[in-house]
């Protein structure tokens, strides 16, 4: 009893470690499934909150005055640069939704600035 | 269950082996399918030899004296509640439960690594693996627990009756995890350093590994202490053991290091600094283990029979060569383009308070060692005992307060005399208060006026800054009080949580004055009917009544307690001999309250009823067990996550460095 139960735990061993190759050989393609795009939302809000304690801290005078105004500088820059992004996403979204919605009414796409149709 | 467990033991063995070599191949190859693998094989290991412990609980359930360490280790008599004590009472089986331990967390480790030690995340699984191959492989060649006996005895030598306490369910796993624990964090640093991440890759995840050892081994030593104090019969809680300083060692090379990883974080320095300290830590953690199984010195905290000593000693050599080497190979990128702006700061501060630590840490090691370097070049042994301790670790412990008390207040890089003024001001007229107070109610001692001036300054300081900063929140944004707590305690969590532990040891320290400076005791020698007397208290001895059980006889006393003629309190102290194992032990009965405890442990019961007590009243020792609650809650306030941003770091003469880390502290 005990060496059947035995051989069935390395044979579940096994197959869980061996797993990456005979995936490897027979899905290929799991691996290349691409990761949904994050929307950055929840490192804006650290940024915020890393804002908030560095102003903490330099009204607590922990910080220098010349410290506080760089390091706040630099997660302004942070933050300013993820804002950027995800409005960035968000027009590409827009214009997406825009031509899914001109295909669906069948409206020809407006000429670009070289005449051509996309 | 002994053929099972065998299977899953060497199975355990075998994944292991493949697990470090596939680590190895998969990072040094650059071979991702070989890496995962590894990696899965480090993910099962925990079931595999959570089947092996089943096996092994199994057996001590069904009372199978075939297995060797059953009959040695358990008796038909033994109460069925201390088959898990049972378990790894023994060599081999607190080697197995190492091994798990070992397993479970490295499992956690490798899955939740941060994004930043990815690249290098196969030496770190490789080092990790080699480490549990180690103790897989001990266990399976020189500590099998499920050897066999030809034939099964029929009945076991039973469990050491020591063992037998509350205190046993979580003392020995506690620090056995917190000693092994401490390869985790090492395994990032080399495994960061070894892939050529010189910058803070390893960091984060060394910070919250480190901080988990540190708090397993604060309980474990904590829950020790607490056993220690109900069992052993003498009064005290610590005694400077070897054994108890082999496992203080590695937690106070810990805390110099979650402290000083702070300023890394923060300021980006002392990059070098921590690297050296884990690697003390870790080796720390193997001299624990070396002293613990079949080290030179016996202790009633070893396991003294082992032969296991060598192959811990060799293992703690190779454990601590190996990561200096990648250190000093790695020494010219490591080195950090800041310094320190000025001793008024709070990484001054935090140096200062690493050097007490390490400092505590040399002598207690130097006490450890003296005994067998004595006898090794002398030729005869001196042993180092308590008072040496106090001498030289007491004047180190009250300036580790004083440290511990002003560092937070400090500013980050220099201090203006304004910034000090209103950071000092109230701690220090709170802690000169209180030293004035207790002067006028008749304390003298230099000693204890320090030490409780120091607590009140730490215990001020927190207070402090807590209330201004729930404050300032509430002030503007007209939050509720209980809500800015919340939110403000929320948005800094290693920060709030750091303060939680240091009211923790502010409490520990409470306990460890009281205790060791105005503590009285007396042994007296009481027929029934008899009184003795202690500070206030009345002791009245009733009579003493035999018990006798299949392992044990026991010898219960009642004794009335009363203060002033009015009684307290009945307490029942008892004595018990266990014939198989020629041994007695007892159990004090204690009265604890904030203020003091009454401690009244039989020592000898005459065959006239009489009986000599050991009675002991200690100031404040119950804070010092009600600080492990307290502890854990700022260890899980510190570990608990955080979001993460990219920090961005003061400004440097030279460079300004960014990593991926969040911006506490």
């Amino acid at each position: 009893m005990a060496g059947l139960v035995g051989a069935a735990l390395a044979l579940f061993v096994a197959l869980v470690v061996l797993y990456p190759f005979v995936r490897s050989r027979f899905w290929r393609e799991e691996s290349a499934t691409p990761k949904p795009p994050q929307d950055g939302q929840l490192e804006l809000d650290g940024i915020f909150s890393a804002i908030e304690e560095l102003e903490r801290q330099h009204r607590s005078g922990e910080l220098l005055e010349a410290d506080f105004q760089e390091q706040r500088s630099g997660y302004r820059q942070q933050a300013a640069l993820l804002l950027r992004e995800q409005e960035e996403r968000q027009q590409k979204a827009d214009q997406a939704l825009e031509q899914e919605v001109r295909r669906a009414r069948g409206v020809a796409e407006p000429p670009s600035a070289d005449g051509a149709v996309s | 269950m002994a053929e099972l467990g065998t299977i899953a033991l060497w199975l355990a063995v075998g994944l292991g082996v493949y697990g470090a070599i596939g680590a190895l191949g998969g990072q040094v190859r650059g071979s991702p399918l070989l890496s995962e693998s590894a990696r899965r094989a480090a993910y099962v290991l925990p079931l595999v030899l959570t089947v092996a412990i089943l096996s092994l609980v199994g057996a001590f359930v069904g009372r199978d004296f075939q297995v060797a360490y059953v009959a040695r280790h358990s008796s038909l008599d033994m109460p069925r509640i201390y088959t898990w004590v049972a378990f790894y009472a023994g060599n081999e089986g607190s080697l197995l439960f190492i091994c798990l331990v070992l397993s479970a967390l490295a499992a956690l480790a490798l899955a939740l690594a941060p994004g930043e030690t990815r690249r290098t995340l196969g030496w770190t699984a490789a080092i990790l693996l080699t480490v549990q191959t180690f103790f897989l492989a001990v266990t399976a060649v020189m500590a099998n627990p499920f050897e066999t006996l030809p034939l099964a005895p029929p009945d076991g030598e039973g469990i050491n009756p020591l063992l037998t306490h509350v205190g046993m369910f979580f003392h020995p796993p506690a620090l056995m995890s917190g000693l092994v624990a401490a390869a985790i964090p090492l395994a990032f640093v080399m495994g960061s350093l070894i892939g050529g991440k010189t910058k803070d890759e390893w960091l984060d995840a060394a910070r919250q590994w480190g901080l988990v050892s540190w708090a397993l081994l604060a309980v474990g030593l904590l829950l020790g202490s607490w056993w220690a104090y109900t069992i052993l019969g003498w009064g005290g809680f610590w005694f400077w053991d070897p054994v108890e300083n082999a496992a203080l060692m590695p937690w106070l090379a810990l805390t110099a290091f979650i402290h000083s990883v702070m300023v890394q974080k923060r300021r980006g320095m002392f990059r070098m600094w921590n690297i050296v300290l884990i690697n003390v830590a870790f080796g720390l953690a193997l001299y624990g283990m070396f002293m613990n199984r079949g080290g030179p010195v016996p202790s009633v905290h070893s396991f003294g029979a082992s032969t296991l000593g060598w192959v811990f000693l060799v293992f703690l050599v190779v454990g601590v060569a190996v990561p200096f080497a990648v250190f000093f190979c790695r020494f010219p990128a490591l080195t950090s383009s800041r310094s320190l702006d000025s001793m008024l700061s709070r990484e001054a501060a935090f140096l200062v308070n690493n050097l007490m630590l390490l400092g505590i840490a040399f002598v207690t090691l130097w006490g450890t060692l003296y005994p067998l370097l004595s006898r090794l070049f002398g030729g005869q042994e001196i042993t180092v005992a308590r008072p040496f301790y106090d001498q030289v670790n007491g004047p180190l412990l009250l300036g580790l307060l004083f440290v511990m008390g002003v560092g937070p207040l400090l500013p980050w890089r220099k201090a203006t005399p304004q910034a000090l003024r209103r950071a000092l001001l109230l701690p220090g007229l709170a802690a000169l208060g209180t030293v004035a107070l207790l002067a006028g109610l008749g304390m003298h001692q230099g000693y204890a006026l320090a030490g409780f001036g120091l607590c009140a300054l730490v215990s001020a300081g927190i207070a402090q800054e807590w209330w201004r900063d729930v404050a300032e929140r509430q002030r503007a944004l007209g939050e509720g009080y209980l809500r800015a707590f919340w939110r403000r305690t929320r948005s800094n969590r290693p920060r709030y949580g750091g303060y939680v532990v240091h009211l923790a040891v502010v409490m520990v320290a409470l306990g460890v004055l009281g205790g060791s400076l105005f503590d009285r005791q007396r042994d007296v020698l009481l027929v029934p009917g008899q009184t003795a007397e202690i500070g206030e208290y009345q002791i009245r001895y009733l009579g003493t009544v035999e018990q006798p059980f299949g392992d044990r006889t026991e010898y219960v006393s009642t004794v009335v307690v009363q203060r002033d003629g009015q009684p307290l309190t009945t307490l029942y102290p008892w004595r018990a001999f266990y014939p198989s194992q020629s041994m007695a032990a007892t159990r004090a009965a204690i009265r604890s309250t904030p203020v003091e405890d009454l401690y009244v442990v039989p020592s000898e019961n005459r065959a006239d009823g009489a009986v000599v007590f050991r009675l002991v009243v200690n100031p404040m020792v119950w804070w010092m067990w009600t600080a492990g609650p307290v502890l854990v809650l700022g260890t899980l306030v510190c570990l608990w996550p955080q979001r993460r941003v990219v920090a961005v770091r003061a400004a440097s003469p030279l460079t300004a460095q960014t990593g991926r880390q969040s911006t506490s502290g």
